[in-house]
């Protein structure tokens, strides 16, 4: 126990200007540690290394290698520059070497280059990223917001025709394929009703600045992420009116009513914030399908995301390009799933993230 | 199977299983008895380009720009798409059951290392890994399946391991090991056929997305080159999308009703192998 002439810090100098020095200077204090899901992140790792090794294996177990392929693309090659390129690709070392050296250059992001565009795959990737993410976060925005709609006003009248109707709609759009639904919707929306742009980010040379370039780009937004989100907003929309049915009879729904809240309040701030926690689960298990469903939808608008990069790639047999997309795209969904965590904390604050597995 | 009538009686008595069965058994007849109704190579030219559907009595649904009849073409599309869809669950199915039979049997140092690369494939998007596996070893049908059938097994494993957890601690189980029976005995004669029924139900489904799956790298350009598939029709009709929509319609029209068959017949398989849920 320190005495009372400690506590006053009578006999203690201290400096003044203690927050200026820059090696008092702590920011590490500001960031909230015990935030960050440290087991996921740790969980991290394996993933990584096993994503880098199930593409070696796929270059191992092509036909050819990587110089064949190469050369192939670049016509004739005389059987001395191929095999000065194997020796540069370090083709000629053993196996293991070759999977050191593959992880070690995946480990410092070194996704290789594409022979076809003539651009490191880690550039191509990088540029073509932001559209894919805006398209993914449109269609996932709509999903849970319509999907969360269809889902209460089913629960509420659960066994009428509201409800009826939806569960149909559901059966449907579970068996609709993504790519199929968006040339239709390019059919009636685009060509026959001519609302909507049926393909693009923007109008090419319009050159609209502010608002009127918002507009552009949310007229491209819509068909693709309507299409995108179909599926999802199904899912959304049986999670929660299956949740909201199963917290009909719940204790404190009862209390809520027994103290005189109206239906809706007990609907919204009552019983839905209880079912806002399964669709966040579905959102992180969602991450991966959304990503796949985004490469077709892209292919269908000619939206220039990564999914059109893989159409591109496939197109042009550019395989390098496509391990590298890949490789990437798995990334992104790890990602996308340590922030689905860090929701589910805010969402539930009962959740410490040690406590829930994949 | 002497419970084969039964089921059946059943599915078609159930509210979702029945419309299932019956529009799954009228893919199945058309991808048998197609090529002897409508006989001919759906590759070749049999009559004028764009020929809308109903135009022409020889071509009832019509022709594509190049003039290909687009009903041989439908008829030739089922029997690609149900082939993948089987074959390729038959392999999702027999990995996933190896798979989580192995790791809910052994537990352990095992089930980890098995639920790890369970979770490795369910991290990938599994679309572009099957982009992937075809683009590199050149497009076919044995790829297409092959790679469907590898992205495809994770649910699977992960139910038949909770089945295998599940049963092995069951005094029945316990009982027969008494008896000295080894593993492979136990998990065949003991075990998994008490925790089949839902892997039928899953695999109805995984067959609905494996037919997706297929259509989808098809009208990536990732099809079997020699074979017409609804995918393949899907994508080359795509140039003609404004003035002949059909062309992309009627395959993905058959597209749905195939899945939505196996769908509504994995809800009523649900049902109806689940005798727990049948007694209530």
């Amino acid at each position: 126990m320190a005495g009372p002439g400690a506590l006053s810090g009578a006999g203690v100098r201290r400096p003044l200007f203690r927050a200026w020095l820059p090696w008092t200077w702590t920011p590490w204090r500001w960031i909230p540690w015990t935030w960050i899901p440290w087991g996921r992140l740790a969980q991290l790792a394996p993933v990584l290394f096993g994503i880098a090794t199930l593409n070696f294996l796929i270059l191992q177990l092509a036909p050819g290698d990587v110089v064949d392929v190469l050369s192939g693309e670049a016509g004739a090659a005389t059987p001395e520059t191929m095999a000065e390129l194997r020796r540069s690709f370090g083709l000629d070392q053993p196996l293991p070497v070759q999977y050191l050296r593959y992880l070690g250059h995946l480990a410092s992001f070194d996704l290789g280059h594409s022979y076809r565009l003539n651009m490191p795959v880690r550039e191509l990737i990088l540029t073509r990223l932001p559209p894919t993410l805006l398209l993914m976060l449109s269609a996932l925005v709509l999903a849970v917001s319509l999907g969360a709609l269809a889902g209460l006003l089913a629960a509420r009248h659960a066994g009428r025709w509201p409800d009826l109707l939806l569960s149909g709609l559901t059966l449907l759009s579970y068996a609709l394929p993504t790519f199929w639904l968006g040339l239709m919707a390019i059919v009636l929306f685009s060509a026959r009703l001519g609302w909507l742009p049926s393909g693009g980010m923007l109008t090419i040379g319009a050159g609209h600045a502010g608002l009127a370039w918002l507009r552009d780009l949310l007229a491209h937004l819509v068909l693709p992420a309507l299409t995108l989100s179909t599926f999802y907003l199904a899912v959304y929309a049986r999670l929660v009116r299956s949740a909201m049915l199963e917290l009909h009879g719940a204790d404190f729904i009862r209390t809520a009513r027994a103290k005189g809240a109206g239906e809706w309040r007990i609907t919204l701030r009552h019983a839905f914030r209880n079912a806002l926690l399964p669709m966040v689960t579905m959102a992180g298990y969602q991450a991966a399908s959304l990503l796949s469903g985004a490469v077709l939808v892209e292919t269908v608008f000619s939206w220039p995301g990564l999914g059109r990069l893989a159409y591109e790639a496939i197109r042009t047999r550019d395989l390098n390009l496509l391990l590298g997309i890949l490789f990437f795209s798995s990334i992104l969904v790890v990602i996308v799933n340590l922030g689905i965590d860090g929701l589910y904390r805010l969402v539930d604050p009962r959740v410490t993230t040690g406590a829930r597995r994949i | 199977m002497s419970a084969a009538p039964g089921l059946a009686r059943r599915l078609l008595a159930h509210r979702q299983g029945g419309p299932g069965l019956l529009l799954l058994l009228a893919v199945l007849l058309l991808a048998l008895f197609g090529p002897w109704l409508w006989p001919g190579d759906p590759w070749e030219m049999a009559a004028p380009p764009m020929l809308w559907p109903a135009e022409e009595a020889a071509n009832p649904l019509g022709s594509d720009v190049m003039g290909r009849d687009m009903l041989t073409g439908l008829v030739s599309g089922a029997r690609v798409s149900l082939l993948v869809g089987f074959v390729s669950t038959l392999i999702a199915a027999g990995l996933g059951i190896l798979v989580g039979a192995l790791g809910g049997f052994h537990g352990g140092r095992a089930d980890a290392a098995l639920m790890r690369v369970t979770e490795l494939f369910q991290t990938v998007p599994t679309f572009v890994l099957a982009v992937v596996l075809v683009a590199v070893f050149r497009p076919s049908v044995a790829t297409a399946v092959l790679a469907i059938g590898l992205v495809s097994w994770p649910a699977t494993a992960r139910l038949v391991r909770a089945q295998v957890l599940a049963l092995r601690g069951r005094d029945f189980v316990l009982a027969a090991e008494t008896f000295g029976m080894g593993t492979a005995r136990l998990l065949c004669t003991q075990i998994l056929p008490n925790a089949l029924p839902p892997v039928v139900a899953i695999s109805s489904l995984t067959i609905a997305h494996a037919i997706q799956t297929e259509a989808a790298l098809a009208f990536l350009g990732l099809g079997d080159p020699n074979v017409m598939s609804w995918g393949t029709m899907i994508g080359s009709g795509r140039e003609q999308l404004v003035e002949a929509w059909y062309i992309c319609g009627l395959p993905g029209l058959a597209l749905v009703v195939t899945v939505l068959a196996f769908n509504l017949l994995a809800e009523g398989l649900n049902d109806c192998l689940n005798p727990h849920l049948r007694r209530r």
